[in-house]
């Protein structure tokens, strides 16, 4: 998805504006539709009907830095909600030994159901609010990896299992990028060092 | 691995139809023995093309959630996949990739973890360049250019464009069995590794598909 990509508008600057709408993706402030162009090249068609085509490394360097809580409801808001996206979450059920022949070549997570329900980032945690009213709760303290997996973010709690998240509506690459910043702020907010990796696991001095 | 060559015979058929590919620097391909073949990751077609290019059976370490698709499951092992858990330290993984140079066969890795969402060199996992460290076998850096073109990350379909697969020259780093000394190599062999992988990226690619 575009979306995925563009987190953002870059002609208006909206944040999280780019939605699906059928085939087509559209900025819902500016009413600007996006679509893919020749190899890797998005075009861009404004309400005037006026189209731009640029690469996709070039639209991208038009986006707004992530910001996570700068005067927002998350900061110092004593863990309100500050961001708030529908997905669809799948939780590891067990994993299974991949063999071939009989050498043990590692091991592979299957996933359970998908359950949809809204993602909540909030200045201490992560929120899962499921549609049939079930709350799941990943305090930032407790998360050991953020890992992107295709168009998915995958999430690694300390003693639970892997937690595969899909943003039905918004762009995985920015819940990425804003996690990460929310981990790093939590973590010198709680003294815990500057985070030098993500992956595989959080590493910080 | 009969499957092995079968597909890559199949994927050698049906890639003139997805793009137009140019591969150079095949002769630094070890002809007999160990190496590592670190490439960049543009497109989810990165895998399929290097192994049809590569003469030699690479074994290939891939995210271990691909393992658990249906149909995937079966088949990954059979082409000389193997998996490994990115969110944790997953020695199994390493484990197989040491066992399989030590039977003096090729190992390929991606060294950024992922596939690139704008085409561009992303930072390396360190886990990777600790494995190279490692296992002190030769290491080919592998840069594929364009595939992105054909398939970017954010996009479902394909469109046919220009690749361009660059083996480069092996590069030769020791082998640091102690965690010491691979941490104290870190840096240097990231730079070295990175420097050659990107050099392929700043030539352009011939226009049109």
């Amino acid at each position: 998805m575009i979306r995925d990509l563009l987190w953002a508008c870059p002609q208006c600057g909206t944040e999280r504006g780019i939605r699906q709408n059928g085939r087509r993706e559209t900025c819902t402030a500016c009413g600007t539709e996006y679509r893919r162009g020749r190899g890797s090249t998005i075009e861009a068609r404004d309400a005037r009907g006026l189209r731009i085509t640029l690469p996709a490394t070039t639209w991208m360097q038009r986006l707004p830095p992530v910001r996570f809580g700068e005067g927002e409801s998350g900061e110092g808001g004593g863990g309100e909600s500050a961001y708030s996206e529908r997905v669809q979450v799948r939780f590891a059920a067990g994993v299974t030994a991949v063999r071939r022949a009989t050498e043990l070549l590692g091991w592979a997570e299957h996933f359970g159901e998908a359950r949809t329900g809204i993602l909540t980032l909030t200045r201490d945690g992560l929120a899962f609010h499921a549609d049939d009213d079930e709350v799941r709760e990943w305090p930032l303290a407790l998360l050991t990896a953020v890992q992107p997996s295709s168009s998915t973010l995958q999430l690694k709690p300390r003693g639970e299992p892997l937690v595969s998240l899909r943003f039905l509506e918004g762009s995985a690459r920015y819940w990425e990028e804003l996690l990460q910043l929310a981990l790093r702020r939590f973590y010198r907010r709680s003294g815990l060092g500057e985070i030098l990796e993500f992956q595989p696991r959080i590493v910080a001095r | 691995m009969i499957l092995y060559r079968l597909c890559q015979g199949i994927v050698r058929v049906a890639s003139p139809f997805i793009c137009r590919l140019e591969v150079r620097g095949l002769e630094h391909l070890p002809r007999a023995g160990p190496f590592l073949l670190v490439s960049n990751h543009q497109s989810i077609l990165d895998p399929i093309l290097i192994q049809a290019i590569c003469p030699r059976v690479v074994h290939t370490m891939a995210k271990s959630t691909q393992f658990a698709a249906p149909g995937f499951g079966w088949l990954m092992p059979r082409i000389a996949s193997f998996p490994v858990r990115r969110y944790q330290v997953d020695p199994q993984a390493v484990r197989i990739a040491l066992r399989r140079l030590r039977a003096g066969k090729p190992v390929g890795i991606y060294l950024e973890g992922e596939r690139s969402w704008d085409g561009r060199l992303q930072a390396p996992r360190l886990g990777a360049i600790r494995l190279i460290l490692k296992a002190g076998v030769p290491v080919v850096p592998c840069t594929i250019a364009g595939s992105y073109d054909v398939w970017p990350r954010w996009h479902r379909s394909l469109r046919r464009a220009p690749v361009r697969v660059t083996f480069a020259a092996p590069l030769r780093f020791p082998r640091c069995d102690e965690r010491g000394q691979r941490e104290a190599l870190l840096a240097q062999a990231t730079a070295r590794t990175l420097a050659v992988l990107q050099q392929p990226l700043q030539t352009a690619l011939p226009a049109g598909p």
